[in-house]
């Protein structure tokens, strides 16, 4: 029987404490990638190079500083709840999408020549919260707030989803003073992606209990 | 036409040619002109720099440059430099001591008249003309005996971006073809004795991948400040201004298609002017299947350096063509003759025979272009599409020379003429009208241009669809006195550039026709064109230069006659202050102005442009004039400025969805906390 402090350590201290390096160093290495000269274009996916692993390196890359900027402070925001809700399945959520969203690119875009940022991985940990929300247990109950919330959280996203699949226009996009095209469907995988990581159900698992606001005080 | 010869091949061709170009051995540059014979020494050129920024695309060039008498007497400096193309210049200044004088455009029987008195009077003046399409030239008089004078031009391009490439050159290079000036001046004195710099600074609202300036790759510090931010400076001792420096930038990859508006207007009342640059992602699909060409090689005296090279460059492409094509190689000097009598299919035995033939070709005579090209128009098949491909570096001087003819023989024949201009004195205005004409186009090719480049780029056009009947149309504002309205055929990759003025504010609508593969194409977006914007003043000069060509163009096609040409074009130039064929910059001391009744208009517009853009240099970011940001005419999906052909790019969040995203954390942060502490 392990302790309280023991359950922690073994079931969310190390997931957590990897997933926060792991979002810190994601976070670094696309301000480092922006600043050196002809890095973004080197690490980019690009139909015409043909590299795969380029796919995973893509999402480091950004056309300006603005599109990173927005990029990433989702990114930070989005990363600190979702280590605090699912940090089992946060390198999950980020490996999955991160291969998925290129991956639809490449098959169902082939007027896309590349493709760069974060926002598709925002989108996954958008996914993975409201699928996290979902799952949260409140007052004992399987519903409450949290799953208000993610109806809501789920719900906008797919109304954006709608709106954009009919009208051909991106919804709460840049990119319209910005320097490239925008790729709605990295979203729309992005963000389904992150769902289904999130609310896959372990053999283990018996429910999600919400946890204490401030987790690390427990170390 | 369909796509005959292999990439690879042109590229030989190009390379080749590059190379050949590059070898020629007689270069010579701008500089001080020194009569033939003269007991004098050559004034020599101290130092030479130059200062260009390219910005809300249109590049401002100024050149500074110390000349120095080594003689015991006053001397008058002839300064010449190649004309570059579209250039509206626009000030002239000379340096004596602690004094300047400054230029004013009058009329160029009038400068000429006014410079010539100062001069015999023993005062300071200066006069810069214009030599039809192949130089300006600057009088300095005097430059004192073991003294300094210092001069000072500035002039303005509007910039075009090819298939996502920027490219500025700064021409230098003489192109050798006018023999009777060679023989009266010589030698000219291009050396730099002190120092020659070239800064560079590009802001472009839109990323730029990379920036290059071929031949300087040691010499060159390149500052990169921001992704569309960069100063580039090149700077060398003992250089001779024999050689062009050309500029490249890269912008990044997968640009969107857009549409740029670039207004300048003083008040409410009162016409604004605009430059309007459409950028139109479409993605033409390349040709295929057989077609015909005719290389149309010139093969005149001045050519002698080049020929060889021009030869092993066509040997180069012919044998590469695939067997379905056919060619025909038509050389011209004082005379046109057919190489290879008629068409023939360009299969292995015929190569072979023709690359013998092209072997043998001799330089020699004068330039026949209209024998040439009647030549090369004889003998089509109306059911195959034909390409004349025609090289040349000079003016055509024997036979037919009148432009009106040109045009009309062009205009007689289904076929399009694709034309490049070797060098700097090649006559561009009659290439504009030949190949606009057949709605080909025409390419300069300076010695210090990445051929390979220049050439693949125009490849990529001649080997893919184009856009037909193209038309443009603004309404909802009043606009007038427009140009580039009626592109005709749009290439791949290119950037259509337009000049207009606008009456009165307010939301307008541009809509591009096009025909594509037989299937109407209509692109529409909606803008604003504004009361007031006084960012950009140079615009009216711009806009006031491509006037003026359209004048030369309407004369030269025989629509306008050449007496009401000349006079709207002197108008132009002495309200805009341009110097052109019929006006010349006269450079005096106020005084001397005030004596010679000349109104200071110059003066006026100088002051306008600097306070402008000591307000842009201050301005930390580029502005970005696009404007169809609110309804996009090319869909996202077919957008491409490169040759990858595709768009692409992000997914991408916005400030607002940013917020959103925050709301919702912070949301979500409050109930997870409050349910455990509950149930804690």
């Amino acid at each position: 029987m392990h302790t309280r402090k023991q359950r922690f350590v073994v079931t969310e201290g190390c997931p957590l404490l990897a997933g926060i390096l792991l979002a810190v160093s994601l976070g670094l290495l696309t301000v480092a990638v922006q600043c050196i000269h002809g890095l973004p274009e080197a690490l980019q996916w690009s139909r015409s190079d043909g590299v795969e692993w380029t796919w995973l390196t893509s999402h480091l890359c950004h056309w300006s500083w603005n599109h990173l900027g927005w990029d990433l402070f989702a990114f930070g925001l989005l990363s600190m709840l979702c280590l605090r809700l699912m940090p089992s399945r946060y390198a999950a959520c980020l490996l999955v999408s991160s291969v998925l969203i290129p991956l639809e690119v490449q098959v169902h875009q082939p007027l896309i020549e590349s493709y760069r940022g974060l926002s598709g991985l925002d989108t996954a940990l958008m996914g993975m919260l409201v699928a996290a929300l979902w799952r949260c247990s409140s007052d004992g109950h399987s519903w409450g707030p949290p799953q208000w919330l993610a109806l809501v959280g789920g719900g906008s996203f797919l109304a954006k989803t709608l709106y954009e699949l009919t009208t051909g226009d991106a919804v709460f996009v840049a990119a319209a003073s910005e320097p490239f095209v925008t790729v709605i469907s990295a979203h729309q995988v992005g963000f389904m992606s992150g769902f289904w990581v999130g609310i896959v159900r372990m053999r283990y698992e018996h429910g999600l209990e919400c946890p204490n606001p401030k987790p690390m005080v427990i170390l | 036409m369909r796509e005959a010869v292999s990439m690879r091949s042109l590229q030989r061709f190009v390379i080749t040619l590059g190379l050949g170009l590059g070898l020629a051995a007689t270069v010579n540059g701008a500089g001080t002109l020194t009569p033939k014979g003269s007991p004098d020494q050559p004034i020599q050129i101290r130092d030479h720099h130059l200062e260009v920024t390219l910005n809300n695309g249109f590049a401002r060039s100024e050149v500074t440059q110390t000349f120095f008498n080594p003689n015991d007497k006053d001397l008058e400096a002839v300064y010449r430099f190649p004309l570059p193309k579209s250039a509206s210049l626009s000030e002239v200044t000379m340096m004596l001591g602690e004094r300047e004088i400054h230029g004013e455009v009058v009329e160029k029987e009038k400068a000429k008249t006014i410079y010539e008195n100062e001069k015999y009077a023993g005062n300071d003046a200066g006069l810069a003309t214009k030599n039809g399409y192949q130089s300006f030239d600057f009088q300095v008089h005097p430059v004192r005996a073991k003294s300094e004078t210092q001069l000072r031009i500035v002039y303005y391009q509007p910039l075009e971006v090819d298939t996502g490439i920027g490219r500025f050159v700064y021409s230098l290079e003489e192109g050798g073809t006018d023999e009777v000036a060679a023989s009266f001046w010589n030698p000219v004195n291009s050396k730099v004795e002190g120092a020659f710099s070239a800064a560079f600074e590009l802001k472009s609202a839109w990323p730029v991948a990379d920036v290059r300036v071929p031949g300087f790759e040691k010499e060159m510090v390149t500052d990169k400040l921001a992704d569309g931010h960069y100063k580039v400076r090149v700077e060398k001792k003992d250089h001779s201004l024999t050689g062009d420096l050309v500029f490249y930038y890269r912008l990044a990859e997968n640009l969107p298609g857009r549409v740029e508006l670039i207004p300048f207007r003083k008040g409410e009342s009162g016409p604004g002017t605009f430059m309007m640059v459409v950028t139109p992602g479409l993605d033409l699909k390349p040709l295929t299947g057989g077609a015909d060409y005719v290389f149309v090689l010139d093969t005149s005296g001045s050519m002698q350096t080049k020929l060889r090279v021009l030869t092993d460059g066509v040997s180069r492409v012919l044998g590469k063509m695939q067997p379905r094509d056919r060619y025909r190689i038509v050389t011209f000097s004082n005379s046109a003759a057919d190489l290879t009598i008629g068409w023939k299919q360009a299969d292995e035995a015929n190569v072979q025979e023709t690359l013998r033939q092209i072997a043998g070709l001799q330089s020699g005579g004068s330039t026949n272009l209209y024998d040439g090209l009647t030549l090369a128009m004889k003998d089509l098949d109306d059911d195959r599409a034909t390409s004349v491909i025609l090289v040349t570096d000079g003016v055509t001087n024997t036979g037919v020379v009148d432009p009106v003819a040109f045009h009309k023989l062009t205009k007689s024949h289904d076929i399009r003429i694709f034309g490049f201009l070797l060098g700097n004195s090649a006559n561009w205005p009659l290439m504009r009208t030949v190949c606009d004409a057949s709605g080909g186009f025409y390419a300069g090719v300076s010695n210090a241009d990445d051929i390979l480049g220049q050439i693949l780029q125009a490849k990529s056009k001649v080997l893919h669809e184009c856009l037909h009947d193209a038309e443009l149309s603004i309404s909802g504002v009043k606009t007038f006195n427009t140009t580039g309205l009626l592109p005709g055929k749009i290439y791949r990759g290119q950037q259509l550039v337009m000049f207009g003025q606008y009456e009165g504010a307010g939301e307008a609508e541009l809509v591009l026709k096009a025909r594509m593969t037989g299937e109407d194409k209509v692109y529409r977006t909606k803008f604003r064109f504004p009361e007031k914007d006084e960012a950009n003043p140079e615009l009216e000069r711009l806009w006031a230069m491509d006037q003026i060509e359209q004048f030369e163009l309407r004369a030269n096609t025989g629509v306008m006659p050449a007496s009401e040409s000349d006079s709207a074009i002197a108008d132009l130039g002495v309200k805009y202050q341009l110097v052109t064929d019929q006006t010349s910059m006269l450079v005096l001391g106020d005084d001397a102005f005030a004596r010679q009744g000349v109104e200071r208009r110059n003066q006026q517009r100088v002051a306008i442009e600097r306070s402008a853009q000591a307000t842009r240099a201050a301005a930390p970011q580029p502005v970005s004039y696009r404007v169809d940001t609110a309804q996009q005419p090319f869909t996202p999906s077919a957008a491409p400025s490169h040759s990858s052909g595709g768009g692409g790019g992000a997914g991408a969040l916005s400030p607002l969805s940013a917020v959103a995203i925050a709301l919702f954390a912070a949301l979500a942060f409050g109930l997870t906390g409050r349910s455990k502490q509950k149930n804690a």
